[in-house]
């Protein structure tokens, strides 16, 4: 009798059991289903040269798809008033009529103005009338070729970003300088994407132009989105480290991206706007972490053509500026000390430096 | 409660444990030209094959194996996509740029992104 009971006890046990977990997992269902879900949009285009990339995060589809045909309207529009490759273009019209005023949109005006900024700060290690040497050499095409020292020299001597200059909507180049906005454009422009998304209510997204990557909030999987720094002498793709990133941008510069061989001697599209080749560093890349990818875009190349004395005294006079520096033999790397605590080195072989850290 | 509590805990496991083993499972490689998804390959399913993909600029050669994919010729200048080699890991791409040609592993690696 009392043994049957009990019996009877633990089944009604088990039901109820079995009732609470019905109804939380109808609860938990009910929940996925009313809350907002999180949708993922990717969008792949070949602009500027390269190839662009954009995933954006959001709860409405066809929001999202708006938002991705937006900004490579937005790319091509800026690629249209930029290059030097299209006869149309606003940097065009400056580069035909020298010793002119020309006036061009306010968006030209700033681009210019930024790139003479860093030309600046880097004592023209970054200088954006580099365009003569880009043109004779033509890293990157079919037509690439070693020119004559010489012609080096003529070109060379085109090279002088203080011949430009700004005042209001005007720009004038000197007699001879070519401006080319190449060694800028990707990191300026994924800045107006970047200010554009936020304005628009994105929430989380990575732009990727071309390696130059910037992005907004976090990865919905993550605490932060993971970026990988491409490794200098391994297959585009493979990484030797990897950024813990969160509303910033990440560019990194080697001489591995361009190149073309002629009697065993690689000459690569990094230009010393001194000597008029391709950088002879010491250094095998730089990355730069920064929330102005403008300014990340120009400072990895000057930082590159610097090499790894100049590079590291710059950094020491500009605290703010967070780089990873790989040495040539790919065996050191340099990072600077706000960066330590959101890289991890991937490459066993390499071995660490921080740099600027007071408590070292 | 404490009886519950493990059963909802397993649950979960299994949940998540399957879901994982899922995933290992299906293998997949998207194969974009100039951005549109052109061919969607289950890596561990199909068998090997060869096909060719001709854009305006040039063509591409890509190869499947059981678990892998790889671009094998290219007939742009510098091949960057060959160099590559096999594609086998989730988050694995390769690309080539003169010829508009993306290939990527699907899922989530540990990156989301890499420069260059």
């Amino acid at each position: 009798m009392n043994q049957s009971k009990e019996i009877i006890r633990l089944k009604k046990n088990t039901r109820n059991t079995l009732l609470l977990l019905v109804t939380m997992l109808l609860l938990a269902s009910w929940l996925r289903f009313v809350m907002p879900k999180s949708v993922k949009l990717e969008r792949e285009s070949y602009k500027l040269g390269t190839v662009v990339r954009l995933t954006v995060y959001g709860t409405d589809e066809a929001i999202l798809e708006k938002t991705a045909n937006d900004v490579m309207e937005e790319i091509t529009r800026y690629e249209n008033i930029f290059s030097v490759n299209i006869p149309t273009s606003e940097i065009s019209k400056i580069n035909d009529t020298p010793q002119t005023n020309v006036r061009v949109s306010t968006e030209t005006v700033d681009a210019i103005t930024d790139s003479l900024k860093f030309a600046e700060e880097t004592d023209g290690m970054f200088d954006p009338t580099i365009g003569p040497i880009v043109r004779l050499w033509r890293i990157g095409t079919e037509y690439a070729r070693v020119p004559e020292k010489e012609e080096i020299d003529k070109a060379l001597s085109y090279v002088d970003y203080k011949e430009v200059s700004v005042k209001g909507n005007m720009v004038r180049t000197g007699e001879k300088q070519k401006l080319d906005l190449g060694g800028i454009a990707k990191g300026w422009i994924t800045d107006r994407l970047t200010e554009k998304l936020k304005k628009d209510g994105i929430h989380s997204a990575l732009i990727d132009l071309g390696g130059n990557i910037a992005v907004i909030g976090k990865a919905p999987k993550g605490p932060t989105w993971r970026l990988g720094l491409q490794h200098p002498n391994k297959s585009r793709g493979e990484y030797f480290a990897v950024v813990n990133a969160m509303n910033t941008s990440v560019v990194t510069s080697g001489p591995y991206e361009r190149f073309f061989e002629k009697n065993n001697v690689r000459y690569h599209h990094i230009f010393d706007p001194f000597s008029g080749y391709p950088a002879n560093s010491d250094l095998a890349s730089v990355t730069i972490v920064s929330k102005n990818s403008g300014q990340a875009d120009a400072l990895c190349t000057a930082l590159f053509v610097m090499g790894q004395k100049k590079s590291l005294e710059f950094l020491d006079a500009h605290k703010d500026i967070q780089a990873v520096l790989v040495a040539k033999d790919a065996k050191k790397v340099f990072l600077t000390a706000g960066l330590k605590n959101s890289i991890t080195i991937k490459d066993t072989s390499m071995t660490v430096e921080v740099i600027g850290d007071f408590k070292n | 409660m404490v009886f519950l509590f493990a059963i909802l805990l397993l649950m979960a496991a299994v949940l998540y444990y399957g879901r994982y083993f899922r995933q290992r499972d299906n293998l997949t490689a998207e194969v974009l030209c100039d951005g549109v998804l052109i061919r969607k390959i289950e890596l561990r399913k199909e068998a090997a094959e060869e096909f060719t993909v001709v854009f305006k600029t040039g063509k591409n050669v890509i190869r499947v194996e059981k678990g892998k994919i790889a671009v094998i010729s290219a007939d742009c200048p510098d091949k960057d996509c060959v160099r590559r080699g096999w594609l086998k890991y989730r988050g694995d791409s390769a690309i080539c740029l003169p010829n508009h040609l993306s290939i990527r592993i699907r899922g989530a690696s540990e990156v989301d992104a890499v420069t260059f």
